[in-house]
C-alpha cells in the first residue's frame, strides 16, 4: 500500500527545511510526524519518508528502531507506559504494570484485542515526587493505584 | 521552613509567569537587554567570576565552556540547551521549562550573545509534551515582541530558537549523543576531544548546557557575580534544584544553597520518611551516583566537594530517598535493567558489560546466584569503567552496582545463601 502525507502534514514537512543548516536533521521531526499521521512507521511509511528526505530506507530504519516512543507496529489506540524506575518502582509500580496485563489479557508491548491499549513499562518519566507515574498517550497520570488505572482506562472512550 | 534565596525559582510563584506579558511586568527580558549592549567578553567573564557550573551532572565551570568557543567570526555557532532530562530521580528541568518557559529562553539569549551564536536549540525530551508546548509557545511570542528573529531589540543581534523533540532515549542527554540525534543519526555519542565547543554540531562548534544552567544566567547578569557566590560554598557557588522521591512526606522540587546539609532537605524539608519507615540509603545524585548508607548521608553536605568527599556525586541533583524495608538486590535489578536497557551499544565494555551485571543481579534476585557472583559483580563493574568506553553511561552503569554491592554485601550475600529475603521486593520477573 502506498502511503503519502496529507496536504497539511506536507506543509508542515516543507517547513522543517527552514530549521536547520543541514537537511539531515529532518529526519527525528519527520518520524514524529509519519507517526502522527500513520499510527506507526510500517515498511510502506519508512520508504516514504526515506524517498522524502533522499536518504536510503535502510539508514531510516535503523534510526526509527533506536527510539522507544517510534512504533515499527501497529499500537493501540491508547499507549500507556508506566514507568519502572527506581521510585516508581519503590512506589509500587510494576505491580500496577503486571495488574494491568493481568486486567486486560494482554502481554506488554502487545495490542489488545479490540485494539484500544498497547501497555508497555518505561524509563524514568520525570515525574518521581508523584510516583507511580504513567503516561497514556501525551497525558501524564500521578500517584497511580491499581484501582485508579482500572477506573481511567475504564473512562476512556474506544 | 525557612526561607532560603531563590535565583531560579525567585519568580515561581507569580501567577501566569509563563506569560510573556507577566514575565516581561516582572523584570523580564531586561538582562537579555543589557546583555546585547555589553560587550560578550564581558558577559562570559561575568558567568565566569559567578563561578556557575553546569547542572547537566558534571558540574564543568559554564563561563570557561563557553570561552572554548573560537572567536572566528566566519564560522557558524550553535547554543544548545539540553532539556532531555532522563536520568533517573530528576524532574527539575521539566518544572522550569513548563513554568518559567521564558527564563530560559532569556538565559538562552544572553548565552547566544556571548558565544555570537544565531541559531540555538532545545532539546527536549519526546515524553515531556508540556514543555514542548510551552517552549513553543513562548518562542512564537517572542517572535511577536521582536525578542527572537531578526534585530531583537532593535539592535544588530539575529536569533532564532528551535525546539526539537527527542523520541525516548536516555543517552541522547549525553551531549554528543544529544548532537548525533540532532544530525539524524541514531544517538550515538562520538569519541572526544574534539569537544563540541570546538567541532560540535554539524562539526561546527557548539554549546551544550543544561536548562538549568541557562536559567541561571539572567540572575547573575543583573545581581552580579558576586551576590551569586554569596551563596553556597567556594567550590560550588551559588543555588541549586534538587528532587526530593521516595517515600518522604514532601517529595517535590527545591532550591537551595549548594552545601545545604542532605540530612535537613530529607527530614526538613522533605518532612522525613512516611510512617513506620527509617532511612536506609540515599541516592544523592540521580541513579548514574553512588549510594549511601544511611550513616553516610547523615553527613553528606549538597555540593560537588561534599558529595565526592563521600565518594559519590552531586550529579543531576536527584534525590532518591531509601527506606529500611526496601531489598538492595531488588534496587540494583532495576537499575542494573536501566542501563542495560539504555546502553548504546557501541563499546563493547558497556553493551556486554550492562547486559552481564544485570544477568548476574537477575540471578541472584530469583534464588540462582552463586557466591562467586558478588566479586564477578565488583570484577566486572571495575573493568567497564574509568574512561574505557566512548562516554560516561558505562561508569553510570558500574558505580551503582560496586556501591550497592559494597555497602550491602551481606543482603547479596544471604540472597545466595538462603535464598530468602524478607526485605520489600518485587518477586515476579519484570
Ligand atoms: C549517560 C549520560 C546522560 C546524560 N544526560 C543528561 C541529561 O539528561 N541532561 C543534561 O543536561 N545533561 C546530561 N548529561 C550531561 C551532558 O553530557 C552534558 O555534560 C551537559 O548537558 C552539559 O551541560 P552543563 O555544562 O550545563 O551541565 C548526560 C551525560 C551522560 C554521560
Ligand atoms: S559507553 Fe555505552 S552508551 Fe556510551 S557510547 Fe559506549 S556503548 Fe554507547
Amino acid at each position: 500500500m502506498k502511503v503519502s502525507f496529507s496536504p497539511k502534514a506536507l506543509k508542515e514537512f516543507n517547513s522543517f527545511e527552514g530549521l536547520f543548516d543541514n537537511p539531515k536533521s529532518r529526519l527525528l521531526p519527520t518520524l514524529h510526524l509519519a507517526q502522527r499521521e500513520f499510527g506507526h512507521l510500517s515498511t510502506e511509511v519508512i520508504d516514504y519518508v526515506a524517498a522524502l528526505l533522499n536518504l536510503p530506507s535502510a539508514k531510516v530504519m535503523q534510526v526509527a528502531s533506536f527510539y522507544t516512543m517510534l512504533h515499527k507496529k501497529s499500537v493501540g489506540k491508547y499507549e500507556v507506559t508506566i514507568c519502572t524506575n527506581i521510585t516508581c518502582a519503590m512506589m509500587k509500580s510494576r505491580e500496577l504494570l503486571a495488574h494491568t496485563l493481568k486486567k486486560l489479557n494482554v502481554k506488554e508491548k502487545d495490542m489488545t484485542q479490540d485494539k484500544k491499549f498497547t501497555i508497555r513499562r518505561e524509563e524514568c518519566l520525570g515525574a518521581c515526587d508523584k510516583a507511580p507515574a504513567l503516561r497514556i498517550n501525551d497525558t501524564y497520570y500521578y500517584n497511580v493505584t491499581p484501582e485508579k488505572l482500572d477506573k481511567i482506562l475504564e473512562s476512556l472512550p474506544s | 521552613m525557612k526561607d532560603f534565596p531563590k535565583v531560579l525559582f525567585e519568580r515561581l510563584e507569580i501567577p501566569n509567569i509563563h506569560k510573556i506579558s507577566v514575565f516581561q511586568e516582572h523584570g523580564g527580558y531586561q538582562m537579555a537587554k543589557r546583555a546585547l549592549q555589553m560587550a560578550p567578553e564581558e558577559v562570559t567573564k561575568i558567568v565566569t567570576d559567578s563561578g556557575l557550573r553546569g547542572r547537566g551532572g558534571a558540574g564543568f565551570p559554564t563561563g570557561m565552556k563557553w570561552s572554548f568557543v573560537p572567536k572566528d567570526a566566519s564560522k557558524i555557532k550553535y547554543l544548545l540547551c539540553n532539556g532531555d532530562e532522563s536520568e533517573p530521580g530528576t524532574f527539575k528541568d521539566r518544572i522550569l521549562m513548563e513554568k518559567m518557559p521564558h527564563l530560559l529562553l532569556e538565559g538562552m539569549i544572553i548565552a547566544a550573545h556571548a558565544i555570537d551564536c544565531h541559531r540555538a536549540y532545545i532539546y527536549i525530551r519526546g515524553e515531556f509534551t508540556e514543555s514542548i508546548a510551552a517552549l513553543e509557545k513562548a518562542i512564537e511570542d517572542c517572535h511577536t515582541e521582536n525578542i527572537l528573529g531578526k534585530n531583537i531589540f532593535g539592535t544588530k543581534f539575529n536569533l532564532e530558537i528551535h525546539v526539537f523533540k527527542g523520541a525516548g532515549a536516555y543517552i541522547c542527554g549525553e551531549e554528543t549523543g544529544l548532537i548525533s540525534s540532532l544530525e539524524g543519526t541514531k544517538g550515538w555519542p562520538k569519541v572526544k576531544p574534539p569537544f563540541p565547543a570546538i567541532a560540535g554540531f554539524n562539526r561546527l562548534p557548539s554549546i551544550v548546557n543544561n536548562v538549568e544552567t541557562l536559567a541561571a544566567v539572567p540572575w547573575i547578569l543583573k545581581n552580579g557575580a558576586q551576590a551569586y557566590r554569596k551563596f553556597g560554598t567556594e567550590k560550588s557557588p551559588g543555588t541549586k534544584l534538587f528532587c526530593l522521591s521516595g517515600p518522604v512526606k514532601n517529595p517535590g522540587t527545591y532550591e537551595l544553597p549548594c552545601g545545604f546539609p542532605l540530612k535537613d532537605l530529607i527530614f526538613d524539608i522533605g518532612g522525613g520518611l512516611l510512617d513506620d519507615l527509617n532511612l536506609k540509603a540515599v541516592i544523592p545524585g540521580g541513579a548514574s551516583a553512588k549510594i549511601l548508607t544511611a550513616e553516610e548521608a547523615l553527613k553528606t553536605t549538597l555540593c560537588y566537594e561534599g558529595c565526592q568527599t563521600m565518594g559519590t556525586m552531586l550529579g543531576s541533583g536527584g534525590v532518591i530517598v531509601i527506606p529500611h524495608t526496601q531489598c538492595m538486590v531488588d534496587l540494583l535489578h532495576v537499575v542494573s535493567y536501566f542501563f542495560k536497557d539504555e546502553s548504546c551499544g557501541q563499546c563493547t565494555p558497556c553493551r556486554e558489560g550492562t547486559g552481564w551485571m544485570h544477568k548476574i543481579v537477575d540471578s541472584i534476585l530469583h534464588q540462582r546466584g552463586r557466591p562467586e557472583d558478588v566479586q564477578l559483580l565488583l570484577d566486572i563493574s571495575e573493568n567497564i569503567q574509568g574512561g574505557r568506553t566512548i562516554c560516561a553511561l558505562a561508569d553510570a552503569a558500574a558505580w551503582p552496582v560496586e556501591s550497592y554491592v559494597k555497602k550491602f554485601k551481606q543482603e547479596f550475600v544471604d540472597h545466595i545463601e538462603k535464598k530468602a529475603c524478607n526485605l520489600y521486593k518485587y518477586s515476579a520477573s519484570l
